[in-house]
């Protein structure tokens, strides 16, 4: 009996030992999410300096920026284990079509069913002074005179309004105005990551969401600091963000 | 430089070293050209406490020092480049502009609405500005380098600018261990910079220290002052950073509200640190007050209005003799050590 036991000791050391040595890197592949973006409710295409039709205002609008920040992404594997990215600020710049593809490197082989995003930047990144890459201030999406991040970045004409200007900075993280909101969005098929295997996920913004309860930009053209109608409107633009085609 | 730094230590008294802590652990590796100790522009009197601002990722050393210091002296900070951090805050006056309301921008820019503040110990402070909006060092001068009021410039073409000057990648070199310029390695030299701006060495520190007594006027006036004064102003900073209207007339700038969207705070201002006050006039938000006299005059001989801080309601009015007695105790607030230091002068 004894050496039944000592055998099986043994047995399980060199199983451990053999199975430590045998180990490698745990295998890896990259998520690229894709940012399309949507206008109103007829799934036409976003573009930039072309007048849209904002159905709810009556407005036609003409953008000339709009970016938003993306931050602080996790994936949910079919164990419901979350994998978050390190340093995960994303600035989007629909002018600029290189900044709407974002590598997620390293997530581990896996079926995952859901992500989550951060709509905006955490209170805490806002109050940690100077930061460099897609938070760095030189890219002006930073109050200068009221320390935070402008999370949406909205301005153009409005020809429906004589043709006047509109600008929005949405920001803020103190309550009862907080601009920022995190999101989680089940996959409607599973991403698979294997070494060799990566995946697509296209995200789905719609900026004339913007406008869904504040209405017509004769409202008022311009906000420029946290306050309860910046809230709103970043919040009716951030709970439309959807999930569109994943392609494994 | 040698010399001017050994001046400096001489003008110190003895006990003064024993009551200074170093307040933030300086990097051992710190080189350091200038010939002086990094304990020498990083330490405080005890009652200071510790400092509001620190950073593990920025390490104060001699080289982030001495690159913030040029950076601050340096007008390539501007859209046109002609005016520099300097160019309001002035060293003989305790880094503000003195004797000017309204200090102007660059040209082509039209006047803020605000007065130039002396600066001093702004490691310990908990935000900037007057309304506070500014709640780390660090992104504090991304304000007046890109206001349209002041030095009107984009901050990558700050970077860019720097970038170009070989002085700069050699002091980028020294301080960062790389030669890249970026906005961050710019605010990080400019924070260390400020957080050795300590001015712990007036008549008050010292006779906190136990090394001189004040003379009988002087503590007439401390007893005036803690009576009347430091429930909004107390040591040692001689400020609360609470934000108090203090019942001036035709205020058109927000103020507080601007950041806190209470229409309580209307017109409210953070209370001023009262360091160097002597040095620093006009005063008030606007500048309004063009001497010190003008400025204890109205708060202890004003009728109360509207909307004003309830502590300003409890003061009582001050004799003739009162006032001059207060005076000479804000006086025993200036620290000419600090205001003569080369260490912050121009490099």
């Amino acid at each position: 009996m004894k050496k039944t036991i000592l055998f099986s000791l043994m047995s399980a050391l060199v199983a451990t030992t053999s199975f430590t040595s045998c180990q490698t890197e745990p295998e890896v592949g990259t998520v690229t999410l894709k940012f399309d973006y949507k206008w109103a409710m007829n799934g036409a295409d976003f573009e930039m300096n072309t007048p849209l039709f904002q159905p709810m205002s009556g407005d036609t609008l003409n953008f000339s920026t709009f970016k938003h920040y993306v931050s602080n992404i996790r994936l949910m594997d079919s164990d419901s284990n979350w994998w978050s990215q390190d340093e995960s600020y994303f600035l989007l710049d629909v002018s600029d079509p290189s900044t709407l593809t974002v590598s997620l490197d390293n997530v581990p082989a896996g079926e995952y069913i859901a992500m989550q995003i951060m709509s905006g930047v955490d209170s805490l990144r806002n109050v940690s002074g100077a930061q460099v890459g897609a938070l760095d201030v030189a890219n002006n999406m930073f109050w200068s005179w009221n320390t935070g991040y402008i999370f949406i970045k909205a301005e153009g004409t409005a020809p429906s309004n004589g043709d006047s200007d509109f600008r929005y900075h949405l920001g803020g993280i103190e309550a009862p105005n907080k601009a920022f909101m995190t999101r989680e969005l089940a996959f409607n098929t599973n991403v698979t990551i294997g070494a060799e295997q990566g995946a697509t996920v296209q995200l789905l913004s719609n900026p004339a969401r913007l406008f869904h309860t504040y209405g017509s930009v004769t409202n008022g053209a311009m906000i420029m600091m946290p306050n309860a109608n910046a809230a709103q409107m970043a919040s009716d633009f951030n709970t439309w963000i959807r999930i569109g085609t994943i392609v494994n | 430089m040698k010399g001017a730094v050994c001046a400096f230590f001489y003008t110190m008294k003895p006990t003064l070293y024993i009551l200074l802590v170093p307040i933030f652990l300086v990097s051992c590796g710190s080189k350091n050209p200038q010939g002086y100790e990094p304990d020498v522009l990083f330490s405080a009197p005890e009652y200071f406490g510790a400092p509001a601002y620190s950073n593990d990722a920025n390490t104060p050393t001699v080289d982030r020092f001495e690159l913030g210091r040029k950076l601050f002296y340096d007008p390539i900070l501007s859209a046109d480049s002609t005016q520099s951090c300097a160019s309001c805050h002035r060293q003989h006056a305790g880094f503000s502009d003195p004797g000017v309301a309204i200090s102007p921008g660059i040209s082509g820019t039209t006047p803020g609405p605000r007065n130039a503040p002396a600066l001093a110990n702004l490691a310990w402070f908990p935000n900037y500005m007057m309304d506070g909006g500014i709640t780390n060092l660090e992104v504090m001068p991304f304000a007046p380098i890109t206001s349209a009021h002041e030095m009107n410039a984009d901050m990558a073409t700050v970077v860019s600018a720097v970038q170009q000057r070989a002085d700069y990648r050699a002091a980028f070199n020294r301080a960062f261990d790389e030669d890249t310029v970026t906005s961050q390695r710019i605010f990080y030299a400019l924070a260390i910079f400020q957080s050795g701006m300590i001015s712990a060495n007036s008549r008050w520190d010292q006779r906190e220290r136990g090394e001189l007594v004040f003379s009988d006027v002087e503590l007439w006036g401390e007893g005036l002052f803690v009576e009347n004064c430091a429930s909004c102003h107390p040591a040692p900073f001689f400020t609360d950073w609470t934000y108090v209207n203090v019942g001036l007339d035709s205020i058109t700038d927000p103020g507080r509200y601007l950041v806190s969207q209470d229409s309580a705070d209307y017109g409210a201002f953070k209370v001023p640190s009262l360091r160097n006050v002597v040095l620093s006039p006009p005063y008030f938000h606007d500048g309004r007050a063009a001497t010190l006299e003008q400025a204890v005059n109205h708060f202890t001989a004003f009728e109360g209005g509207g909307g004003m801080d309830q502590r300003l309601l409890d003061m009582r009015e001050l004799d003739k003799d009162e006032k001059l007695a207060l005076l000479s105790f804000l006086h025993t607030l200036t620290d000419y050590s600090y205001t003569t230091n080369p260490l912050f002068e121009k490099p």
